[in-house]
């Protein structure tokens, strides 16, 4: 029996007057399944992550997380998305501590659970000596730190992780590296998105490659180089086959 | 509804919060107190200037002054619900995070109301307070209790009355919103000017309140229909039909986060200034108006500043045939005054304003004086063009000689200057001071290059701001004939030039010795 996609993306869809950002967009991700989705800067990978967790509404198409629209039942399905943004989303004139405590109520914790979960969270991301400091006054790897901690609070079953590893030092980024493999075998399904190939590379059960809005390749890493016509290639010379059209003419000059 | 009251709450509670780590707790010089003090200060000089009636007159001054203060928190809670609102529900950068919970919008409605209770409960008593002077001494206290209620009552109904005008206007006219924060900024400041002028030049609250008293049927008439009915209609909505304010909020919130999208793909167009000679100078004066001419804020200030120089307009025609100490008085005064309510932060925050990219000028290794003379030439130009403006407008309703003009335009242009000098050499004492001092403890320390006065942001920008006026007060004061308190004309010049000249020398000396590039 088939397994019910953590993550269902239909026809997907996102348009500013002329422009189209997202172009009939479809996907799905298993539970348990680390999916990297790549792209160019500007490529849509960041409107679809916002669509993906009730951010922006879609022109058209739809998002389900666990069978569970974003956009018709939003209570239901961010009760089970924990979302990490590319800019940490933070308020910074609460004490990390505090801040934990205030995303638990948004969620619905109780408070007994709430502040156990904090100081478990604080305690995983080595915060817990910080953690009655102004998160204003963090450097951003302890922001980045907070807002992964803030996307565990409420033990999602999807995440969605946008360049989670920016900012982290080697240790912190390898642990972060290692938690996501954790949580994908705890049955979590992760959408990462990051310009680091080799992070994509390392993490990902599958990868995605999205172009000027549309996704233009899905497969494993291997999969990827059949598709660009190089087998045996690596990641990174995959992804730049396949976007080949975006190198700018002035670069081609250089 | 119980689960989005407890959530309201629970937003409420983290806005209280971050309010006493920002002013108390983790503040090294207890900026709230800076604060309370001065609302109490302000508070003091209105009960001062509102003499008590006599006792047969407690019961007009009871109605005057709940007249008073029901406009005057009406008008403040409409504003506060839809500028303050629109921060804090559709720009602020805690709302998409609100949007990543399960937790439903409402509750963010609710929870910024819940959240602005003790600010308001605090400021009506202190106004309360002022206004109850108006009554006879058997009455006042139980008149503190009536203006107190009857101000946060008011001021609450109309807080909602602003958050309908915010959902309705977001939800219909995204694009639009921020023009109703132009336009309510624009109205406040000319009734806190108008207000200033009232007061110094002999007014007082006690004449206000029986004005209101004589026409409380318009005043009740207009609070009822722009704040009383829009507020109990959306408390009443909120009680019966709560998912339609959530609708509009949520449909509203949409369209502005889709509008943010689009607009920061918005191309621009690269301006830079053609000056030969120091670059320095040109890169200066380049960012800084650049800065501005692009700024919504400065535009909105603009504004402000068109606002006054209409009150320059009515001062003029009203000094029409006045000696020059007179003109000084007022053509001068108000002009200078509709400029330091605009851009007076110009001057005082020409440091601060850059906020990081001030440390551009050290990583480049800008020598110190450079920079000083540049940024002293990017405000004292506009500034002097922008007074000189304003006191063309007064001298042309005033019918003003050439001469006479050009004598007032010297006079008030002089003061400008006083008041550029002594701003700028408070904001250069300080601009050694990081914009984003951490104040945690444990934090590292600022760099040490002064007192630990300047280690502090409120008492900098209590410094700043307080240079700056008497910078400017004084020559004006001057060049008016002293009115007020009387002094020879030497001393009076020695004092109204040599203060913002010490202020400047000074202010550039500690930032010569202080300011490593």
């Amino acid at each position: 029996m088939a397994t019910k996609p953590a993550i269902l993306l239909e026809d997907l869809t996102k348009t500013y007057g002329d422009f189209t950002a997202v172009q009939g967009l479809n996907l799905s991700v298993r539970p348990g399944e680390i999916f990297g989705f790549l792209g160019a800067n500007g490529a849509g990978k960041t409107t679809t992550m916002k669509m993906m967790v009730g951010l922006l509404p879609p022109t058209s198409g739809r998002v389900c997380i666990l069978g569970r629209d974003v956009w018709r039942e939003p209570a239901a399905a961010k009760r089970a998305i924990g979302y990490v943004p590319d800019t940490p989303i933070l308020h910074e004139l609460l004490t990390a501590r505090e801040f934990l405590w205030f995303m638990a109520d948004l969620y619905g914790l109780s408070r007994s659970e709430g502040k156990a979960r904090t100081e478990e969270l604080l305690s995983l991301m080595g915060l817990t000596a910080q953690a009655d400091r102004l998160i204003r006054d963090f450097s951003l790897g302890m922001k980045r730190k907070m807002a992964i901690a803030t996307a565990l609070l409420h033990r999602p079953r999807v995440l969605l992780l946008d360049e989670v590893t920016n900012g982290l030092d080697a240790r912190a980024a390898r642990e972060v590296k290692d938690l996501v493999k954790a949580w994908a075998r705890e049955g979590v399904a992760v959408v990462l998105t990051t310009h680091i190939l080799s992070i994509a590379e390392e993490l990902s059960d599958r990868i995605g490659l999205i172009h000027r809005g549309k996704l233009i390749a899905n497969g494993t890493a291997a999969e990827l180089a059949e598709q660009a016509g190089i087998p045996g290639a690596g990641l990174e010379e995959s992804f730049l086959a396949l976007t080949g059209d975006e190198l700018p003419q002035e670069a081609e000059t250089v | 509804m119980n689960g989005v009251f407890t959530l309201s709450l629970a937003i409420a509670r983290s806005g209280w919060q971050a309010s006493w780590n920002r002013m108390f707790r983790f503040s090294r010089m207890k900026a709230g107190l800076i604060w309370l003090g001065l609302q109490g200060a302000l508070a003091f000089v209105v009960a001062r200037r509102a003499p008590a009636l006599a006792p047969d007159a407690g019961d007009a001054g009871l109605v005057g002054a709940l007249a008073l203060i029901a406009a005057q928190t009406g008008w403040f809670g409409i504003m506060g619900g839809f500028s303050r609102g629109q921060v804090q529900l559709y720009q602020g950068l805690l709302v998409p995070l609100f949007q990543l919970t399960p937790a439903r919008p409402l509750a963010f409605l609710l929870g910024r109301v819940i959240e602005s209770l003790p600010t308001r409960l605090w400021t009506t008593l202190l106004w309360a307070w002022a206004y109850s002077s108006i009554m006879p001494p058997p009455g006042r206290w139980p008149g503190l209790a009536v203006l107190w209620l009857v101000g946060v009552g008011v001021g609450l109904v109309a807080h909602l009355a602003g958050l309908l005008l915010l959902t309705v206007w977001g939800r219909f006219q995204p694009r639009t919103m921020r023009h109703g924060n132009t336009i309510f900024g624009v109205l406040t400041m000319a009734m806190v000017t108008a207000a200033i002028i009232y007061l110094s030049s002999g007014g007082t609250a006690t004449e206000v309140a029986l004005a209101m008293r004589q026409a409380r049927r318009a005043v009740l008439t207009t609070l009822a229909a722009v704040a009383g009915l829009p507020g109990l209609l959306l408390a009443a909505t909120l009680l019966v039909r709560p998912q339609w304010v959530e609708e509009h909020y949520r449909q509203g919130l949409y369209r502005v986060l889709e509008l943010n999208e689009q607009d920061s793909d918005r191309p621009g167009r690269s301006l830079w200034l053609p000056l030969r000679g120091d670059g320095v100078l040109r890169a200066v004066l380049s960012r800084e108006w650049l800065h501005l001419a692009r700024s919504r804020m400065a535009r909105t200030q603009l504004l402000i500043f068109i606002a006054g120089t209409v009150g320059v307009f009515f001062a003029g025609r009203a000094a029409a045939g006045a000696p020059m100490a007179g003109l000084v008085g007022s053509i001068g005064a108000l002009s200078l005054l509709a400029w330091f309510n605009a851009f007076g932060h110009w001057v005082s925050k020409v440091f601060r304003q850059e906020r990081v990219t001030i440390a551009l000028y050290r990583l480049a290794a800008v020598p110190t004086p450079r920079l000083i003379v540049a940024k002293l030439v990017s405000v004292a130009v506009p500034s002097g063009f922008l007074v000189a403006v304003a006191v063309a407008v007064g001298s042309l309703a005033a019918h003003l000689p050439l001469a006479d003009a050009a004598g007032l335009l010297l006079w008030t242009e002089m003061a400008l200057l006083g008041g550029v000098m002594g701003g700028f050499g408070v904001a250069a004492a300080f601009a050694n001071q990081e914009p984003e001092d951490p104040e945690a403890p444990g934090a590292p320390p600022v760099e040490q290059g002064g007192s630990a006065l300047v280690q502090s942001n409120a008492w900098s920008a209590l410094a700043r701001t307080v240079g700056l006026a008497v910078s400017c007060a004084l020559p004006l004061w001057a060049a008016a004939g002293t009115p007020w308190l009387a002094a020879p004309a030497p001393v009076a010049w020695a004092l109204a030039l040599g203060l913002p000249l010490a202020l400047l020398v000074s202010g550039v000396g500690v930032m010569l010795r202080t300011w490593r590039t």
